[in-house]
């Protein structure tokens, strides 16, 4: 009985023993894991979901945050200064207005890697959707298409930030830190080969309720600006070699969204702008913006899973205080006065639609408290009351952001030499202007004129001067510098941001910096 | 071992008593309250006042057991005598009392590990209002720091420095069973707590012991008739002072000054006019304060028993009040418990039951953007609280976050309500003298539910709600623990050895629901209920479950030679289920030896030294305090896009980071020697403990570039060392009447983050507000969440000096700067001024903390007095004011800024535009020393004579008066200088802290 009483326990502990590990061994209540993830057509549609996705990340990671695309792209340009409420909000952003840019720039560095984290994403669901199980072969090819124009886009966004980019079309793995920048001929090729291998897979009719995913237009009009952007500056400065598409092909395709698309330039500047705009038959493509429902998109720890625009927050005045139209903001991008000057204000109607004038409008401000302001505001995006989301209104502003639209279409396919130059120049001026329209010649100096009004505000501009050339760039940015905003815009850096300094020394000095840095 | 009993002979008197005193044999004073019984039966007393005591027995033949807390249990055979005078042992300063370690108890003098230890009379005098509290001064190489001073609100307990980024809490047991957290636990409820510090004490606990272990043991009942005693106490609580913030008059003078110096327009051009109209203007700390909250405490506690059978039973209840918000800033506590112990035969068993109800309600007590003292701190003096017509008024001058701190108090509603029912069985069998098996199953079940509702309000700035919400969350835990341990122990001639082995499975896991609804039908707090929402389309919610467990084998062997040579080895293999499947399961070792030289001849007799052991010891500890499922690659889905014509939501998944399947625990090893001894017949005792203490493995992110896309994977990469010594010493002494007791407890601590291994060799910690970045910082060489930002060389008086600021190449450092600017140092000489120049410019740990603690009786009266001191460690006030708006208010040392009549060497010059950067580069201007020495606690009581307290029928009835932070001495400018970890790598950074209260009690202890 005694011997028992200890062979027992003792007898127990082993078994035990062997069930340890079991005991161990939990799953992931919660979340799947990469081991079975990629089976289903539902997984798939999450993966690509989470490549777009990323066109709404401002934030970089971890939380270097504070760069929407547009509004980065029109500080560095000679339509806005950087703002804010002084020289310590967001100093990186007035480094880039100055064109003083460190190469630990914080915003450089997060514009870097959202893109990248785009990339992976995307490269990760190409990867693995050979082995996902679709009822309809349509959908894997849709899907595929989709993740692949989502990868050029933010491939493009790199190489006119950095120039000199690695290029990778798998996803890379934590030992993968020695990847070497391509060269940028390179990478302009792959852009343009790819669109021109998903143009036949993309869809021509996206469902309404689908509104926002990626059609053969936007593929078609995406390498019209790619196609522009190399010829006028990625072949002159960066040296990158042609690619394998002919003007008159790319023209082409530029005519076919004009003539055959289902998208068409709206009557009214106006109907572009605002909550009810969104998904207008003018937007082409455009990065999706809502008011996400809960507090749990209010969240400052995860500033990138807003589906808010960013851009709104961080341009509305400061001071505000209850007005029937406007909700207040951050004042960042406070807009030079040569670009308002730039407008005829009595006869353009995009001015009024562009330009926020508070004291004109009546609106309470308070410009000791807005950084390098001038008195005027951008417009189009601007936080408005009847807009304001139900909760946490700095993460859910639901303007959408053109990327490419048929205004854009129309002047590139006039700047590209079309047979119809002068009437698409013209229809986009004629709305414009009304009765007041006074034909002017499709010059390329016109049409980057007219751009520039077009686009104010749309993150276009730094793009277009560097497409008239360093040397213009440098006159036109330079020109804004004033008492205390001292802008030195240098031609050795070629219109590039430096490679973030943490990424080369974390890839062991295998990407090498950028020219003048 | 000294002679402990002193037998008179018997003298001839009734047949059925018997009597006599009891006594403290090392000091002589009467004990109060010594429980006596007659072996195996119910017959019971307790002395009185006096030390006296009677008891009727059926006759004058058995064993009379005397029992008191904190003094060795004597047996003393009746034999015939009447008069039986006793002088029990103490159990406390040194000697052969039975302390707990890990898995059993040990004999004090054998220990050979580093382990504080402090009692039941430490915490009752202490009157904690959390139990950590009790913890601090009072144990050496324990560092309290009070959070905040919010009720209920945590304290950042660090034994022996901080070893780690991530959770540096130590291992919390409470009779055995691992909590989270004890402020479940009644202060009153608790015998002793036991603090092992070095490895070779924590080894036993393996994976979990790497920050230290904090042993509870809660009281049990004795042998006796029943005892009841009631503790309880009232109290008011104040802030114990005010920081000296600018006055109307002042603050319109400083904005009008700061506007003038950039050349603008001054916001006050009628200044005048204003002094006349609202004088001093408001007052906004004394608006938020709650002068004279209550707090309330009673604690009832039955216990009694027989020789097999004890029992201890009690229920408390507190509520305390917050002193800042009034009504949103409180804690309320309710708890029951009841222990008891059997034996029959072979077995022993028992049961630890207790359930504790909390609620709490809170604000954010150290918040620089939101928090109410942030808002009382930065808000203009100029603006009412109400205006004209009786509405909260609105400030016209300060913007953002900061508003009206009255109308936001107004506004904020939430509440945590926690049942927490913790229970545990064990059952001990002696298979014979020599061997036995103990067994324990412990649960702990904790339901947790917060709530919170925001109506719409718009306080001005950006401070809005356009839409009613209630938030509702639910959370269980369920942790259950079982051990299983096989102990023998034998002698042989003078060799004593003992051998445990013993398993041990945990269990945890944590289920929660919850969800938010706007638009509310009805808007209040107390109809706040996700039911009433009515905005179905952004009605969320959100449910889950977290799991892990935990499986443990562990040994110890102990062996001694006459008690006098020790020798201890502890081995502990942990599995825990965080870590993927190759890398579940760690080795945990540890020896220590000790030597006990006051037992050898040649120190047996000595006339001044009563005790001296030295012991040594090393071992490795693990730290299991990670995320679950850290080790896999899991995929994380997200909302945060959308399509249609107005967009609405889809769900993406992605890797939520780059895994590694070979993540490890963090692993410290610590070797310590420590040597105790006594003096004189044990009047002075003297403890000294020196220790290194290394961290390995620190969990950091990888250093990966952002190219490859994904988050880095967590590694194992870096490492910290904590060096430091330890005293503890006391001295006790009798004259007439007067009793005195005094102990001295000292800390030191060197904490040097000795690698990191990623790409910067640097971790980045908390920055303030939004202009500083980065202000805590851990690198290599430095201590961990050391301050980081620019040193100083005081203030550009002139123009020339500006331009004579220059770096070894001429090129003007500052060319920025007026007169009046702070001058910064250019470290790296290249004639800027960038990060590359930031340096240690403090540190917020302290390098010596001390606690001072003075027992004074006569007669009747009992006076306790305690002090805690913490020198050298610094504060970064940054955060106090928010520099990055234009017109917050100021502290008045603004009064002695720099101006052309005034050259300050100390303070800038007020500025709006800041092109100099004074006030958003984080610079040692805004390091303070936040060293202080606070009577953490004072209390005076009066025992009321037995005459009295027999006509009501008690054995004894107290009545006290006590204060807490009465007295604080420091050169510390804000609100308070106890400012505890907000995170790792986010200590003593000053955003407003909610300060702590003064508070005076009145109390009685009353025993029947």
């Amino acid at each position: 009985m005694k011997r028992l009483t200890i062979i027992i326990p003792i007898l127990g502990l082993l078994l035990l023993a062997g069930c340890m590990d079991n005991f161990l061994d939990h799953k992931p209540p919660v979340q799947r894991t990469q081991d079975n993830f990629f089976l289903t057509k539902s997984d798939a549609d999450q993966a690509l979901y989470s490549v777009y996705e990323v066109l709404t990340f401002h934030h970089g990671r971890p939380n270097s945050g504070f760069h929407p695309f547009d509004l980065i792209s029109n500080v560095l340009s000679d339509d806005a200064y950087a703002g804010g409420s002084g020289p310590g909000d967001q100093p990186s952003i007035v480094e880039l207005n100055d064109h003083n840019i460190s190469v630990t720039n914080d915003k450089a560095l997060g514009l870097w890697s959202d893109r990248f984290t785009g990339i992976y994403r995307a490269n990760l669901l190409l990867e693995n959707i050979d082995g996902v199980m679709f009822e309809n072969e349509q959908d894997r090819t849709i899907i595929a298409a989709e993740a692949r124009f989502l990868r050029v886009l933010y491939y493009f966004e790199l190489v006119k930030f950095f120039g000199n980019v690695p290029l990778f079309e798998r996803p890379l793995v934590a030992e993968d830190i020695r990847m070497p920048q391509t060269d940028p001929g390179e990478v302009y090729e792959f852009l343009v080969t790819e669109l021109l291998d998903i143009i036949p897979d993309l869809r021509d009719v996206i469902p309404p309720a689908q509104a926002g995913r990626a059609s053969s237009w936007a593929a078609k009009s995406m390498l019209g600006r790619i196609y522009l952007y190399h010829r006028d500056y990625a072949q002159p400065v960066l040296g990158a070699g042609p690619l394998p598409v002919s003007e008159s092909d790319v023209l082409g395709h530029l005519e076919d969204v004009i003539n055959n698309s289902p998208h068409r330039l709206l009557d009214d500047f106006s109907a572009l702008w605002g909550r009810a705009a969104n998904n207008n038959a003018e937007a082409i493509f455009s990065v999706q913006h809502g008011a996400a429902a809960l507090s749990s998109f209010g969240d400052w720890g995860f500033l990138n899973g807003s589906f808010g625009n960013w851009a709104t927050t961080m341009s509305g005045l400061r001071g505000v205080g209850f007005h029937p139209q406007y909700i207040a903001g951050w004042s960042f991008q406070p807009v030079i006065p040569d670009l308002v000057e730039a407008f005829d204000q009595d006869t353009d109607s995009r001015y009024f639609l562009s330009i926020l004038d508070p004291v004109e409008e009546n609106v309470r401000h308070n410009a000791d408290e807005m950084y390098q302001w001038q008195g005027y505001a951008f417009k189009k995006f601007q936080p408005r009351r009847p807009d304001l989301p139900s909760v946490n209104d700095p993460f859910n502003w639901p303007y959408n952001r053109p990327v490419v639209r048929f205004a854009d279409v129309l002047l590139m396919a006039a700047e590209l030499g079309s047979t119809n130059a002068q009437d698409y120049f013209d229809q986009v001026r004629m709305r414009a202007y009304g009765d007041d329209f006074v034909q002017i010649t499709a010059t390329r100096e016109n049409i980057m004129e007219e751009r520039r009004l077009e686009f104010a505000g749309e993150g276009h501009r730094y793009w277009d001067l560097l497409r008239m050339g360093l040397d213009t760039a440098a006159q036109k940015i330079n020109a804004q510098a004033i008492q205390d905003i001292p802008i030195n815009f240098r031609t050795e850096r070629l219109g590039l941001l430096p490679i973030p300094q943490s990424e080369i020394s974390l890839s062991d000095n295998t990407l090498v910096q950028n020219p003048g840095y | 071992m000294l002679l402990a009993v002193i037998l008179f002979g018997a003298t001839k008197a009734d047949a059925q008593t018997v009597r006599g005193t009891v006594v403290d044999d090392e000091t002589g004073e009467t004990l109060i309250g010594v429980n006596i019984m007659l072996h195996g039966t119910n017959i019971g007393t307790t002395t009185d006042i006096n030390g006296e005591y009677s008891l009727t027995v059926p006759e004058r033949e058995g064993t009379l057991v005397f029992r008191y807390v904190g003094f060795v249990t004597q047996r003393i055979e009746i034999d015939g005598r009447e008069e039986i005078n006793v002088a029990l042992e103490p159990d406390i300063i040194y000697g052969d009392e039975l302390i707990m370690v890990g898995y059993g108890l040990q004999q004090r003098s054998l220990v050979t590990g580093a382990i504080s230890r402090i009692e039941s009379r430490d915490i009752e005098q202490a009157a904690p209002l959390r139990l950590e509290q009790a913890l601090q001064g009072r144990t050496a190489g324990v560092t309290v720091i009070q959070n905040s001073g919010q009720p209920g609100s945590a304290a950042t307990v660090r034994i022996r420095g901080i070893g780690t980024t991530g959770n540096a809490e130590p291992l919390y047991l409470v009779d055995g069973m691992p909590v989270g957290g004890i402020d479940y636990l009644n202060p009153a409820d608790i015998a002793s707590i036991e603090v092992l510090k070095d490895a070779s004490a924590t080894a036993i606990y393996g994976a979990r012991g790497a920050n230290g272990v904090v042993m509870i043991t809660t009281q049990q009942g004795s042998p006796g008739p029943i005892q009841v005693n009631y503790t309880g106490y009232i109290g008011f609580q104040n802030p114990w002072k005010e920081t000296d913030l600018l006055n109307a008059p002042n603050y319109m003078k400083i904005m009008n000054e700061s506007y003038a110096n950039d050349g603008r327009r001054i916001p006050f051009p009628d200044i005048e006019d204003r002094i006349a109209a609202i004088g001093e203007g408001t007052n906004w700390q004394e608006e938020v304060f709650f002068y004279n909250a209550p707090v309330t405490d009673h604690t009832l506690r039955l216990s009694g028993g027989t020789e097999t059978s004890n029992y201890m039973a009690s229920m408390s209840y507190r509520q305390q009040d917050g002193i800042v918000a009034e009504g949103k800033s409180n804690f309320e506590r309710m708890s029951f418990r009841v222990n008891s112990n059997h034996q029959r035969g072979r077995l022993d068993y028992g049961t630890r039951l207790t359930y504790t109800r909390k609620t709490t309600r809170g604000i954010d007590p150290n918040e620089e953007f939101g928090g109410i003292m942030a808002r009382a701190s930065n808000i203009d003096p100029v603006t009412p609280v109400f205006d004209e017509e009786g509405n909260f008024a609105s400030s016209p001058f300060a913007s953002q976050e900061v508003v009206n701190p009255v109308a936001f108090i107004d506004v904020i509603n939430s509440e945590w309500n926690e049942d927490k029912f913790v229970g545990g069985v064990f059952g001990n069998f002696n298979f014979t003298d020599k061997l036995s098996l103990r067994s324990t199953l412990d649960i702990d079940l904790a339901y947790g539910s917060n709530r919170s509702f925001t109506p719409v309000y718009d306080l001005g700035g950006n401070v809005f709600n356009t839409t009613s919400s209630a938030f509702q969350e639910q959370n269980k835990w369920t942790t259950w623990q079982t051990s299983h341990v096989l102990r023998y122990q034998d002698q042989i001639e003078d060799h004593n050895f003992s051998i445990l082995g013993g398993f041990e499975l945990l269990d945890h896991r944590n289920e929660f629901l919850g969800g938010v609804a706007f638009d509310l039908t009805m808007e209040s707090f107390d109809n706040a209920w996700l039911s009433v929402g009515t905005d179905e389309e952004n009605q969320s919610n959100f449910g889950g479950l977290g799991l892990e467990s935990l499986a443990s084998y562990f040994s110890r062997v102990n062996y001694d030679y006459d008690n006098k040579y020790m020798l201890e080895g502890v081995l502990r293999f942990d599995g825990s289920s965080k870590f993927g499947p190759d890398d579940r399961w760690a080795v945990f070792p540890a020896f220590s030896l000790g030597w006990v030289l006051s037992r050898e001849a040649f120190l047996r007799d000595h006339p001044y030294i009563s005790y001296l052991k030295l012991r040594g010891g090393w071992g490795q500890n693990g730290s299991d305090n990670i995320g679950q499922f850290t080790y896999t690659p899991l995929i994380t889905t997200h909302s945060g896009y959308g399509f249609g014509m107005t967009p609405s939501l889809v769900t993406g998944a992605y890797p939520t980071q780059i895994a590694n399947p070979a993540l490890r625990w963090e692993t410290s090893e610590q070797a310590n020697i420590g040597l105790e001894t006594a003096f004189l017949d044990h009047r002075l005792y003297f403890n000294f403990d020196v220790y290194n203490k290394e961290t390995k493995g620190l969990l950091l992110a990888a250093p990966i570039p952002a190219f490859i896309g994904n988050a880095p994977p967590v590694v194992n990469g870096g490492t910290v060392r904590n060096r430091g010594f330890e005293i503890e010493s006391g001295f006790r002494q009798i004259v007439g009447d007067w009793r005195v007791s005094l102990s001295l407890t000292g800390t030191y601590n060197k904490n040097e983050v000795t690698s990191i291994e990623n790409d910067e060799g640097r971790l980045f910690g908390a920055g303030v507000s939004t202009a500083m970045d980065h202000v805590a910082m851990a690198m290599v060489g430095k201590p961990i969440a050391f301050f980081w930002g620019y040193e100083t060389a005081g203030i550009f008086q002139t123009m020339d000096d500006v331009q004579n600021h220059v770096n070894s190449e001429g090129e003007v450092i500052q060319p920025n700067a007026r007169p009046g600017d702070l001058i910064f140092v250019d470290h790296n000489d290249d004639g800027q001024i960038t990060d590359d120049d930031r340096v240690k410019i403090g540190n917020p740990y302290p390098d010596f903390t001390m606690g001072f603690n003075v027992d004074l009786d006569y007669k009747n009266w009992d006076l306790n007095m305690f002090w805690y001191g913490s020198f050298g460690n610094d504060i970064f006030t940054g955060g106090t004011r928010r520099h990055d708006l234009p017109m917050p208010n100021w502290k008045d040392d603004v009064l002695d800024r720099w101006t052309e009549e005034n050259p300050s060497t100390t303070h800038p010059r007020v500025t709006i535009s800041d092109p100099n950067g004074n006030y958003t580069r984080p610079s040692d201007f805004f390091v303070e020393d936040g060293s202080f020495v606070r009577l953490r606690n004072i209390s005076l009581g009066y025992t009321l004579p037995p005459g009295i307290t027999d006509r009501a029928g008690a054995s004894r009835l107290r009545v006290y008066v006590a204060a807490q932070n009465l007295l604080t001495f420091t050169g510390y400018s804000g609100h308070d200088p106890e400012i505890g970890a907000f995170g790792a790598l986010n200590v003593g950074i000053d955003r407003n802290i909610y300060p702590q209260a003064r508070t005076v009690t009145m109390g009685i202890n009353l025993d029947f």
